[in-house]
């Protein structure tokens, strides 16, 4: 049996490339496996042409393991006219709603990608969703329970977080008499950064002004409206020594926030799972979360899951600084849930009882 | 208790997160998420939600006017100014003493909430309160590199801008307060610098402290290089794939069918060559694509090697032409490695019209140089006196830049040193088959859009 698995861009530090990389090596072990993608940027992965990749997929006995998280036209071409066995492994689109205030092009293309995911689940009908969460299958109602999988993408945790951490970074978050808050994601409308700023807000003007938001993320330039709303909001609130912006950064200089802050927060409107949830639990830090989108079901159980009043979080940093217990009991249980549920050992087994029940593939 | 970066790293790997606070009495097992949620609700309820609740800045400037003694004072002054001895003697001490100015407002700046701001807030808020208007552009660059190089520090220039003549020039005095200690250090140091051995080590001592911010400067811009020179090769490779797609999808000609127009050149290159060693000639196709015109020349005898710049074009080469040798080098950059007078023959088919005006005049000039004297260039482009060629054909690729007219090559072969033996017009497009006849006025517009679509130069090297 030979696989392909494509997606139309497959690059390093980003979910979808690392859960590429990890279902193409753990079934290079066995089969013959390439990738087919448009834009290849990844190193790690064997490519393979369309061509040839279409030849492949033409053999009902091979395997296709097609990545859905953005639009692409040719991609859903080649899984039409694949007679191979197929897996869809929806990663979520962003809903494109969340773009309509900032980027004509974003919103397009969010809007066609969700239409896509109707289609290929009509059109399908042979194929087996494997989907990152529960939230995911939600859009997807249209296919039946017994064709839907559910399993976390693949991460890297174990491996980066084996490297040394920038210690400069981490002294200087240890010894600073600030509480330090961490959030990781892009910068982009869907993530709820104007709802962690008015936390902050709160916060500050209620309890002290002793703290800082790191946030950890790219900008992107092409939404320079959204930026600038995110950057008066802070300047409006006189919050300018209280948000930080760190950008893209490589993965010790990560480590080192992640060890040195004291609480991870995330109110993000909308994920499809949330990776960066699983890498604060391996960390131990506590986490706050808002009980939206996928949220809920990568962080796991004993975790604080809030609503959308913005003084609860503050409450929350409060009440969590203010007591070294309750801190200990979450960043455990948030432990518990990861080695439980998000470690690569756990996701390896998951995938291979999917390939095996579902598709009669041993690994 | 010292801090163990160590210990902290091998706690988290270990499942166990380190404390550097003091120990407290374990109480995990009185926890429970109930309690947890219970606990902030409650505190919840009480957080004041006002939206007119922002971060108050302490401000900066407390603007005072002249105090009611000072104005009674002044008042007597003026009634006893005309008796010399109060005008010249003791009106001036009292202004001395009292430090009274001619403006009626003096601006006090809170100096130690200024010196709390960071560096770029430092430099907006300092002109805010001293010069009363924003700092200029240079002035910004200018200040932040003296602050983060340390040769000035957030004292100095407050003491600069005081002392400025656009402060003298304002309607109201300005003292920042607050910096007394730190103005007197600044003296301190200032002055040691100066001295003969003290000044070496402060000195010394300055440079040291800079170090950490050098070594991170560096760092950073390395860094920022590498990030933007992986930008540009995924950049390249999105560029390179995409022109391989190109070729294989809308430039849809077979090999032979490319080798067939190619072959037009033929006669020039054996006539050129008669008498001489192929085996010992040094050639090269520059922009070889998939490597037709070099597989062409390899069957006859000369032994022709490719260069392109575009990796999945040099990939499939190598996967499906083995017999095909091919380097993967920008071509400009390629002749710039070569020797002078040390090939025989190049040749470029359909690349000068990738390269603007200067790198052509470049191109062409160390085609020149790296050629022996005799040596034969080739060169083929669209032709832009096809009229569809020019307005629609020219413009299918995205990558071309300008159309060359025959004109205009010849006259850059000769301005390069280049001798043009022929200049060949190459397949007939062929639009609209018509019957041309001497006396038809149409004929001309007609052959216009039938005419050839390529033109070529070959020239040898005076």
């Amino acid at each position: 049996m030979k696989v392909i698995i494509a997606h139309q861009t497959v690059i390093n530090y980003d979910a979808v490339g690392n859960d590429i990389e990890a279902m193409f090596h753990l079934l290079s072990t066995r089969f013959d496996c390439w990738v087919y993608a448009y834009n290849q940027f990844h190193k790690g992965v064997r490519y393979i042409s369309r061509e040839d990749a279409t030849r492949i997929l033409d053999n009902p006995d091979n395997l296709f393991i097609y990545h859905h998280s953005v639009y692409w036209k040719e991609g859903e071409a080649l899984l039409s006219g694949a007679r191979a066995r197929k897996i869809i492994r929806y990663h979520n689109i962003t809903p494109e709603s969340f773009f309509e205030r900032y980027n004509e092009h974003h919103f397009r293309q969010c809007a066609l990608g969700r239409e896509q995911t109707v289609r290929l689940a009509i059109s399908e009908t042979d194929a087996l969703w494997l989907v990152d969460s529960r939230y995911n299958a939600q859009d997807i109602p249209m296919v039946t329970d017994s064709r839907i999988s559910i399993c976390p993408p693949f991460n890297k945790i174990d491996q980066w977080s084996s490297e040394r951490p920038d210690e400069g970074i981490l002294k200087s978050l240890i010894q600073s008499p600030e509480i330090n808050l961490l959030f990781v994601g892009r910068v982009v409308p869907n993530k709820g950064h104007k709802f962690l700023i008015e936390t902050l807000r709160l916060y500050c003007s209620n309890y002290d002004s002793k703290i800082i938001l790191r946030i950890i993320g790219r900008f992107d330039e092409s939404i320079e409206k959204y930026n600038h709303e995110l950057l008066s909001m802070i300047t409006d609130y006189g919050l300018k020594n209280n948000v930080e912006f760190i950008g893209e950064i490589n993965d010790s200089t990560l480590m080192s926030y992640y060890m040195g802050s004291d609480i991870f927060v995330c109110a993000s409107e909308h994920e499809g799972y949330c990776v960066p949830i699983p890498e604060a639990q391996f960390f131990q830090l506590p986490i706050i979360a808002r009980a939206c989108a996928a949220v809920p079901d990568t962080l796991g159980g004993g975790q604080v899951l809030l609503g959308e009043n913005p003084a609860e979080y503050a409450a929350a940093i409060h009440i969590l600084m203010g007591k070294r217990e309750y801190r200990r009991y979450l960043r455990k249980k948030g432990l518990v849930n990861y080695q439980s549920y998000c470690s690569t050992e756990h996701i390896a087994t998951m995938f291979k009882d999917c390939l095996s029940n579902e598709m009669g593939i041993n690994l | 208790m010292k801090k163990d970066i160590d210990l902290i790293i091998d706690s988290i790997h270990d499942g166990e997160r380190y404390q550097y606070t003091v120990d407290f009495p374990e109480k995990y097992d009185d926890v429970s998420l109930a309690v947890i949620f219970s606990d902030i609700h409650k505190e919840g309820l009480v957080i004041k939600t006002d939206k007119e609740l922002i971060m108050e800045r302490v401000p900066l400037i407390r603007i005072k006017t002249m105090p009611a003694y000072l104005v009674q004072l002044k008042k007597i002054a003026q009634k006893v100014n005309h008796i010399a001895i109060f005008r010249n003697k003791l009106i001036p001490l009292a202004k001395r003493v009292l430090r009274v100015g001619e403006s009626k407002t003096t601006y006090y700046v809170d100096g130690k909430e200024l010196l709390k701001c960071g560096d770029d807030e430092f430099i907006d808020e300092v002109y805010r309160a001293i010069l009363q208007r924003e700092p200029g552009e240079i002035d910004r660059t200018n200040i932040q590199s003296a602050l983060f190089w340390c040769e000035a520090s957030k004292v100095d220039i407050i003491q600069h801008l005081l002392s400025s003549p656009e402060c003298a020039a304002l309607p109201h005095r300005v003292i920042v307060k607050g910096i007394k200690g730190k103005k007197i250090k600044a003296r301190v140091a200032a002055k040691g610098r100066t001295m003969p051995i003290i000044g070496r080590l402060f000195r010394w001592i300055h440079a040291a402290s800079i170090q950490p911010r050098l070594i991170a400067y560096v760092r950073e811009a390395i860094q920022r290089e590498t990030q933007l020179e992986e930008q540009a090769a995924r950049d390249a490779d999105m560029v390179n794939r995409f022109y391989l797609r190109y070729n294989e999808v809308i430039m849809q000609d077979t090999r032979e069918e490319v080798k067939k127009r190619e072959s037009i050149y033929l006669p020039y290159l054996f006539e050129w060559s008669e008498g001489y060693a192929k085996s010992d000639m040094i050639m090269y196709d520059l922009g070889c694509g998939t490597g037709e015109w070099v597989e062409l020349l390899n069957g006859e005898g000369y032994p022709v090697a490719g260069v392109d710049s575009n990796n999945w074009v040099v990939e499939k080469v190598k996967t499906h032409y083995p017999h095909i040798t091919i380097f993967q080098e920008e071509a400009y950059a390629f002749l710039l490695n070569q020797a002078d007078n040390s090939i025989d023959f190049l040749s470029a088919f359909h690349m000068i019209e990738h390269i603007d005006f200067v790198h052509l005049l470049k191109f062409l000039k160390e085609c020149h140089r790296v050629l022996r004297k005799g040596g034969m260039l080739v060169l083929e482009t669209p032709n832009p006196q096809n009229i569809l060629t020019a307005t629609f054909y020219f413009n299918l690729d995205p990558t071309h830049l300008k159309p060359i007219p025959p004109e205009l090559l010849a006259f850059y072969l000769e301005e390069s040193g280049f001798t043009v033996k022929e200049k060949l017009m190459n397949s007939p497009l062929n639009f609209a088959p018509y019957d041309y006849k001497s006396n038809d006025s149409l004929s001309d517009i007609i052959f216009r859009f039938n005419m050839e679509q390529t033109h070529g130069a070959v020239a040898v090297k005076k």
